[in-house]
């Protein structure tokens, strides 16, 4: 097990943004974890790195997590000094950022990188850490097609050593194969275990209740079961 | 991965690029020379100057609290373990500018001193009673910045009414009498009193940030 969350709860608040989840990751897994807008996936990431404090549960496992949030404003350090200053093994970062295909100047400030530099210095860091848990949100944001294909062999390279990745990415549209997908809604998280089971379609529709009852009945007959939300 | 020191260095780093050091800087200088300017024996000055490491401290340790964004801040706080790590972490950090601080303070007021005779013990209470006041003012500002106080209005209320608290009641203003008049022990008197003093709000912040989420 690198991290564990026990029946955790985070709140803003009134707002409850996680109930009771539980996951447990363990070392070289890879997650990806989905929902809509505002469902609480980059709560459940910053759950899971220690960032966010639970009500109530537990978080267990290793202390420090390397770990990319979707926003943030860059510091107006240079790239190599924060990598000598932060890291103090500058080289292993050198050589992902070659394969994310950056383009820039280590000695730049990261203010004066563009926003998918900056990205790929943060995913390339992250990746090479020594910690046994990468979370990234919004993964491939701000990526040219070399830093997608480059983040994908980062990804198995860090799996390779024993890391565990959970990533969040609205801009995903296939799971892939090898992926154990976590579905958050409203808060509650859904752990498919194997990639092998079948997916859950989710239709969601408003209107009235009698087309409701007709597109249910349709529904039926073409085999499909409803599963009823809260 | 990083280590707790390599933060700290990195923290620090990140200040002198970011420059927001320089307004407290200005204020600590400007304090100093005018204390210097007509200079008394080194206790009269170490107590001249005791507030102003309070401030400045208080001031520097409330700027690297607040010196990145939320994002930034959650990353460090991952790469470190816990919001209440990273606070510790940061007031360490503070608590390097403390020291260095002190020293110089020390050294400037032992150098002008007038008359210029100062025993070895002397010049220690000196540096002790400049100390005093920077561990007050990084236990102040580490326990009123963000996450603790997210708006900098509301710090800064927090904070001046904490430094009041700190350096105007009787016990403080006694025992600065006490060294103005060449007691050494009321300066590590009020050394031990400061240091109690951020112990309690530097624990109760990383209380805070521990159990509050943001």
């Amino acid at each position: 097990m690198v991290v564990a969350l026990q029946e955790v709860t985070v709140r803003f608040g009134a707002v409850v943004v996680l109930r009771k989840v539980s996951l447990d990751i363990t070392s070289g897994s890879y997650w990806e974890v989905r929902g809509a807008n505002g469902s609480g996936k980059t709560t459940l990431l910053r759950a899971l790195a220690g960032v966010c404090p639970p009500v109530s549960g537990r978080r267990e496992g290793v202390r420090s997590v390397a770990f990319v949030p979707a926003l943030l404003d860059p510091p107006s350090l240079s790239v190599g000094s924060w990598l000598s200053a932060v890291r103090d093994r500058r080289k292993p970062v050198e050589e992902a950022l070659d394969v994310l295909g950056f383009q820039g100047d280590l000695g730049r400030s990261f203010r004066r990188l563009s926003f998918g530099n900056f990205r790929k210095v943060l995913l390339a860091d992250a990746l090479t850490s020594m910690s046994n848990l990468v979370v990234i949100d919004e993964a491939r944001e701000g990526l040219d097609d070399a830093g997608i294909e480059g983040l994908g062999e980062l990804v198995a390279g860090a799996r390779d050593r024993g890391a565990a990745i959970v990533i969040a990415d609205q801009g995903a549209h296939r799971v892939p194969d090898h992926a154990l997908p976590v579905s958050v809604l409203d808060g509650v998280v859904d752990v498919r275990r194997s990639a092998a089971e079948a997916p859950v379609v989710t239709i969601t529709f408003s209107g009235p209740a009698a087309s409701a009852t007709r597109l249910e009945r349709d529904a039926a007959n073409l085999g499909f079961n409803r599963v009823d939300d809260e | 991965m990083m280590s707790d020191l390599g933060m700290v260095r990195f923290t620090i780093r990140l200040l002198g690029r970011s420059m927001r050091w320089v307004a407290p800087a200005i204020l600590w200088a400007a304090w100093v020379g005018v204390v210097l300017a007509n200079p008394g024996p080194t206790g009269s000055n170490a107590v001249a100057t005791f507030p102003v490491q309070a401030i400045v401290l208080c001031w520097l340790a409330v700027t690297i609290g607040n010196i990145d964004d939320d994002g930034h801040r959650e990353l460090c706080t991952a790469t470190v373990g816990s919001p209440s790590r990273l606070l510790l972490v940061r007031t360490a950090a503070a608590g390097a500018l403390a020291v260095m601080a002190s020293a110089l303070a020390a050294l400037a007021l032992i150098e002008f001193s007038v008359p210029r005779s100062l025993s070895p013990g002397a010049g220690a209470a000196t540096f002790a009673l400049q100390l005093a006041g920077c561990v007050a003012g990084v236990g102040i500002g580490s326990a009123v910045h963000r996450p603790t106080i997210r708006h900098v209005g509301v710090t800064l209320i927090v904070a001046l009414a904490a430094l009041l608290v700190f350096l105007t009641p009787p016990p403080v203003t006694h025992l600065l009498r006490e060294v103005d008049g060449g007691s050494t022990g009321a300066a590590y008197l009020l050394l031990g009193i400061a240091s109690l003093v951020a112990l309690a709000l530097v624990g109760s912040a990383s209380m805070l940030t521990r159990r509050f989420a943001r």
